[in-house]
């Protein structure tokens, strides 16, 4: 047997699946149940559902794209983006006007991520923004979400930046992950690269907390220079 | 990229020596990440010769030695002048004087001399553990360690003193510092013993008393450097003891004497081991022939430096490029007027949620314990593990309780917060929610330190996303 202290820290030094040993050509049983489980966490976060409860707990309202279910979602993009004329209508009704920031939660590919992350993420980016004096729109959730939903809303309420914290591809290290895209001046016609991304927010990677504080500095910084995406990197 | 000048400069028994680098900081995380500064590159752009450390008598009581401190502030004056650079252009670096140098009578004023001449940098000294430290690092062993997962010892002898640091697996676990070096006894060209260290006095008792004056015949010499080596091989846990190993150690000796899988070895008397061309007494002292006992007892498995050249530099590589590092992924702060020097640090437990209760308790009562005297207003700075995925709840609490205790000791200072977990931009924004935009603060992460610590912090870089820092555990060694 070799030393194990030695495969032990290496193991430390990276989360990917290193050191699990073999059986012949094959995976030990733990490893391979460890394995299963894992993809069976990143599959349900794709296709579960957030529970009502979850929304409700957020104290926010939910609205929906044109995409009927998961399955849709997933086939459909163009679909996942967009909205009906009446719930455009509700949304409109339901929204202060005019947010200088206008940040709503989506589902994307993670359901988990939602109950994991928001919580944290929104207090703490509510609170930051505030207390600079930038107003913050009406929060809510959106089911069946794409990030180019972005697109739709941002001119709905006339949102000078708008924010949308997403669930992200699930993998098999953690399937809580979510994403910020924020976008100054969103609308249909926008470039993809128009978009400011904080990536990998979750207690396994950014913690919410800091993603949000972080976030804060970001679109502070969008406000200031008035774009997002590349064109804010030439300014940094 | 960002470049920092950092100078590094020791002040040992037997050298004083300069090196000039350029450390480059960049943002390691990618497209999508909160940023992360690091010092990614290390270039050394200079190196000053090697001088002997000016001595004189010193000016209170003649039966003293001290450093010559404007005779080292020529040296280092001409120095920057080869180096081609001013003090106006460093941006940070180490003043350290090691070995017997840190207790003579006048080290701490040195210091103060040769900052003014070096420039308005961070300016540092070592306490034996720190040196031990920073000479293994200059030598390479604690890469050399990380890289192999081995255990690996560096010992760097010098004039007055041996630094032991050992490293496991690229982290240190052990550090000790021994009254043990070449230049304890110091010859004239005729071999007559012109000073003799106090420090001596345990390697003579079997080789036989000596006094200024006398000759030393190079047999008696040899028979002192044996028993040094004996002393060493048992020290470093090689041989099992048989003498009082305490009457050697500067402060104490390692903690574990765990074999280690590695030892190297820098500092001018490893540079004599290699060197077998010199003459026995050729720096007037007992270096070369500690240097020639130590290559024939076979302490030292393996020649492995930061370059092989720099065995005799690796404490002032050590002062310029391992002293600073740089704050974690987030800071906050605001209205500091950098740079702060010689804060203070207080240590308080917060790792985890239950010990936000209390905090502002906690706070307050070690702060009134470190100012006694109470009532003058002085920097300080706290230091906490922090909470490794904190929840927004815990962060506001956090800041409420530290708002209560600066409150509490009608603090006005600026609020400097030190956390190693990732959590500083979010409690300096709650912190900032509760003290206004005018109240200065500083809060960082990624940086680790101790009671008794003492930190340097210098401007900001980066677009302000983090700033360079020196942790100095101790000053003078009492």
């Amino acid at each position: 047997m070799e030393d194990n202290s030695k495969i032990e820290q290496l193991k430390k030094a990276t989360p990917a699946r290193i050191g699990i040993g073999h059986v012949g050509t094959r995976y030990k049983t733990r490893a391979y149940l460890d394995f299963l489980a894992a993809q069976a966490a990143a599959s349900d976060a794709v296709f579960n559902e957030v529970p009502e409860t979850v929304v409700e707990q957020l104290g926010t309202f939910e609205i929906q794209t044109k995409c009927q279910d998961k399955y849709e979602m997933l086939t459909r993009p163009d679909l996942g983006r967009l909205f009906s004329d009446e719930t455009k209508a509700y949304l409109k009704a339901h929204c202060i006007q005019h947010p200088k920031v206008q940040i709503y939660f989506g589902d994307g590919l993670s359901s988990p991520s939602i109950e994991a992350n928001i919580p944290d993420l929104f207090a703490t980016m509510k609170a930051g923004l505030e207390d600079d004096g930038i107003s913050v729109g009406t929060p809510f959730f959106v089911r069946y979400c794409r990030v180019n939903t972005a697109r739709e809303i941002a001119p709905l309420l006339d949102a000078e930046v708008i924010c949308v914290l997403i669930g992200e591809r699930p993998g098999l290290i953690t399937d809580e992950s979510m994403s910020a895209y924020i976008a100054y001046h969103a609308r249909p016609d926008m470039l993809e690269s128009e978009y400011t991304v904080v990536a990998n927010i979750s207690r396994k990677g950014i913690p919410p907390v800091e993603a949000a504080a972080h976030i804060v500095d970001t679109i502070e910084r969008i406000l200031k220079f008035q774009c997002s995406g590349v064109e804010l990197g030439k300014f940094v | 990229m960002e470049y920092i000048i950092s100078v590094g400069i020791d002040i040992g028994t037997s050298t004083t020596q300069m090196i000039v680098s350029k450390l480059g900081i960049e943002n390691v995380t990618g497209f999508g990440s909160v940023p992360r500064m690091e010092i990614v590159s290390k270039q050394i752009l200079y190196r000053s010769g090697i001088h002997f450390t000016p001595l004189r008598k010193s000016l209170e009581d003649n039966r003293m030695e001290e450093i010559d401190g404007e005779k080292v502030a020529d040296i280092l004056k001409k120095e920057y002048k080869k180096a081609g650079i001013m003090p106006s252009d460093v941006g940070a670096g180490a003043v350290i004087i090691t070995g017997e140098s840190s207790r003579k009578r006048n080290a701490r004023k040195l210091v103060e001399d040769v900052s003014r001449v070096c420039g308005d940098f961070v300016v540092s000294v070592a306490g034996p553990d720190l040196e031990s430290v920073l000479a293994a690092k200059g030598a390479g062993a604690d890469r050399l360690s990380a890289e192999t997962g081995l255990r690996v010892m560096n010992l760097d002898i010098g004039g007055g003193t041996t630094n032991i640091a050992v490293f496991d697996q690229g982290k240190l676990v052990d550090t000790a510092c021994l009254d043990l070096g070449g230049r304890l006894i110091r010859v004239d060209k005729e071999q007559k013993i012109t000073y003799i260290s106090s420090r001596v006095e345990p390697y003579l008792p079997e080789t036989g008393e000596i006094s200024i004056g006398q000759i030393l015949t190079t047999d008696h010499a040899k028979a002192i450097t044996k028993c040094m080596t004996s002393y060493l091989a048992e020290s470093i846990g090689l041989v099992l003891p048989s003498k009082d190993l305490e009457k050697i150690y500067t402060n104490h000796g390692l903690q574990d004497k765990k074999r280690p899988d590695i030892i190297l070895c820098s500092g001018g008397v490893a540079d004599c081991m290699i060197h077998s061309e010199l003459s026995d007494f050729a720096y007037g002292d007992l270096g070369v022939l500690l240097g020639r006992s130590l290559f024939d007892s076979g302490i030292c498995t393996k020649q492995y430096l930061y370059d092989t050249r720099e065995t005799m530099r690796a404490t002032v590589i050590g002062a310029g490029n391992f002293t600073m590092e740089v704050s974690g992924s987030t800071i906050q702060y605001q209205n500091c007027n950098f740079p702060f020097k010689n804060i203070p640090v207080l240590r308080i437990v917060l790792e985890g949620q239950e010990d936000i209760l209390n905090l502002s308790q906690r706070i307050t009562r070690q702060v009134k314990e470190f100012w006694q005297d109470g009532l003058e207003q002085r920097l300080f700075a706290l230091s906490m593990s922090g909470l490794s995925c904190p929840n927004f709840r815990e962060i506001e609490e956090t800041a409420d309780e530290i708002r209560h205790a600066i409150k509490e000791l009608s603090y006005e200072g600026p609020i400097i917060l030190v956390l190693e977990t990732d959590m500083a931009k979010a409690l300096g924004q709650a912190l900032r929610r509760r003290f206004g935009h005018e109240r200065s603060f500083l809060c960082m992460d990624g940086i680790s330190s101790q009671t008794g610590d003492f930190i340097d912090i210098g401007e900001p870089i980066g677009q302000g996303s983090a700033v360079p820092i020196v942790v100095k555990t101790l000053i003078f060694n009492s």
